[in-house]
């Protein structure tokens, strides 16, 4: 009991000790492929670290709501990363919780994201919360797909359930498993607020989605939003991973060595998907926003056609 | 209102007791019902087994109110606990007045011009004036909701196509009044004595 505990406290301090990490690699990937030196890895520690000993600039006219909300988001975003399989399979909290229960969480802190951006009642805020507000209406439909072709595969929406069915030699190459695939990631590229999507390094008011919301922020408040930011992305390609690319993923009451494969494996797959993360940004250009839905919707039909795949085939 | 959003927290934390109240419901709809939640350890929700789906609202609401204290807790520690108050930066732009404020059409804008040409069948129409004509070029865009028009629009227009067709019954006499009134008793009477 004491081990199911360690470990699964072990997971919600790994989440939270890599999320910076994985943002300061792709950082740096990115700035190499440019032929520049880059920021070191890690710059991101830095940087929350200097914001949270900054003092809070808080606008005159804004509420409790805009205050509390960056522990909201930040404590929602760390359960919903905390219940992913990381490096080991059946943690001790994963029964509480399946894939649904991810996407709410993720879903709470966007709605929580946007009503702090319109909070203060600037207009950056509010374009910035209606713009996350048209991504969501089209990613959160898609992420359930995937979540309906996964589950009609594995017959589980539980994660652990999930990640061990597709480990197993049962599960081969499937047409509808690539189509949720190439789903998911251009859900978590959009949901993530990456390039094409959105620029997370610059302050373009045309285009920008994320940074417009959180404008008015600073300080500790400020620090806490961009940590969730960087558990976020960690967390999708967790999901990715785990669900994909189940290799080397530890049991839960397994040996320190088995752990420790899992630990490398999965330390790996963050390493690949990174570098795959960076070079797709570096190769592509932002897209308008109004051309973001197109891209969305096109994730949400191959989500759609993934499903009706599966559900067509297991019928017959 | 309070009474509302604390049935509804509720609802979400303790599932269980509320989808056993509704199994005879559920029951009644579709001759079946999940089984009995509130026996279950933990106050989890299994619709069918474990290893399939199950949810702990309870569990993953104290998840959420322990890891957003501690962190409240670790950074007003570890962190700043300063607040300076100020006007709002908003990038430079101007103080807002109502004019440049912020509201709910404008908040629906991107999701209206997204889902416009196909869920709200939205037309634009250009007048352009011609050249060395003074007035102002308008932008029009018409925005038609087919729920309303294919919804609501046959039952508003059948009601009213009735009580076009039954318009005439206001304009009586007492005589013809009190005989409507004693055909409709003696109707429902028969109706009455019919029926088993």
């Amino acid at each position: 009991m004491i081990r199911d505990f360690a470990v699964q406290g072990g997971q919600m301090l790994l989440v939270l000790l890599l999320a910076p990490l994985l943002t300061g690699f792709v950082r740096k990937v990115k700035a190499r492929l440019l032929r520049r030196r880059g920021p070191p890895l890690v710059q991101p520690y830095r940087d929350l670290l200097r914001l949270l000993r900054k003092e809070v600039v808080l606008a005159d006219n804004a509420s409790w709501l805009f205050r509390s909300a960056p522990y909201l988001i930040f404590a929602t975003t760390w359960v919903a990363a905390a219940l992913v399989p990381t490096f080991a399979l059946g943690l001790t909290f994963s029964w509480s919780a399946d894939l649904i229960v991810i996407a709410g969480l993720l879903g709470s802190a966007r709605f929580f994201l946007a009503l702090a951006g319109l909070d203060v009642g600037t207009s950056f805020g509010g374009i910035g919360s209606s713009r996350e507000m048209m991504i969501a209406s089209l990613a959160e439909p898609a992420l359930i797909m995937v979540v309906f072709t996964l589950a009609l595969i594995a017959g589980s929406t539980q994660l652990s359930t999930v990640a061990g069915v597709m480990a197993s030699p049962a599960v081969g190459l499937r047409v509808s498993l690539g189509l949720a695939l190439f789903a998911l990631l251009m859900i978590a590229i959009a949901e993530n607020g990456r390039v094409p999507v959105d620029n997370p390094a610059t302050h373009l008011e045309l285009t920008m989605v994320h940074e417009a919301m959180v404008l008015e922020y600073s300080g500790r408040h400020l620090a806490l939003i961009e940590a969730a930011q960087f558990l976020k992305l960690l967390l999708y390609i967790s999901i990715i991973g785990c669900v994909f690319a189940p290799w080397g993923l530890a049991r839960a009451d397994a040996q320190p060595a088995a752990i420790a494969v899992g630990f490398g494996s999965y330390v790996a797959k963050l390493s690949v998907a990174g570098f795959l993360l960076a070079f797709f940004e570096s190769s592509v250009a932002k897209m308008r926003v109004f051309r973001v839905p197109v891209f969305l919707g096109a994730g949400l039909m191959l989500a759609l056609l993934a499903t009706l795949l599966m559900f067509v085939t297991q019928a017959r | 209102m309070l009474c509302f959003v604390a049935l509804c927290v509720l609802t979400g934390i303790l599932p269980g007791f509320v989808i056993d109240a509704l199994s005879p419901v559920t029951t009644l709809l579709g001759g079946n019902h999940m089984p009995e939640q509130a026996t279950i350890p933990w106050l989890s929700i299994v619709p069918v087994a474990a290893s399939r789906s199950s949810y702990n609202g309870l569990l993953v609401f104290v998840f959420i109110a322990l890891s957003a204290s501690l962190t409240a807790f670790v950074v007003h520690r570890l962190g700043s606990r300063a607040v300076r108050h100020g006007p709002a930066w908003d990038c430079g732009f101007p103080d807002p007045s109502p004019m440049t404020e912020y509201t709910a059409a404008s908040f629906a804008q991107p999701i209206r011009r997204v889902f416009g040409t196909l869920v709200f069948r939205a037309q634009e129409s250009v007048d352009m004036p011609a050249p060395g004509d003074m007035r102002p070029a308008r932008i029009e865009v018409r925005v038609r909701d087919l729920v309303w028009d294919s919804l609501y629009l046959p039952i508003s227009s059948g009601v009213a196509a009735i009580a076009d067709q039954l318009n005439f019954v206001q304009f009586l006499t007492i005589r013809r009044y009190l005989t409507l009134v004693f055909v409709t008793l003696v109707g429902l009477l028969v109706a009455l004595a019919v029926a088993p």
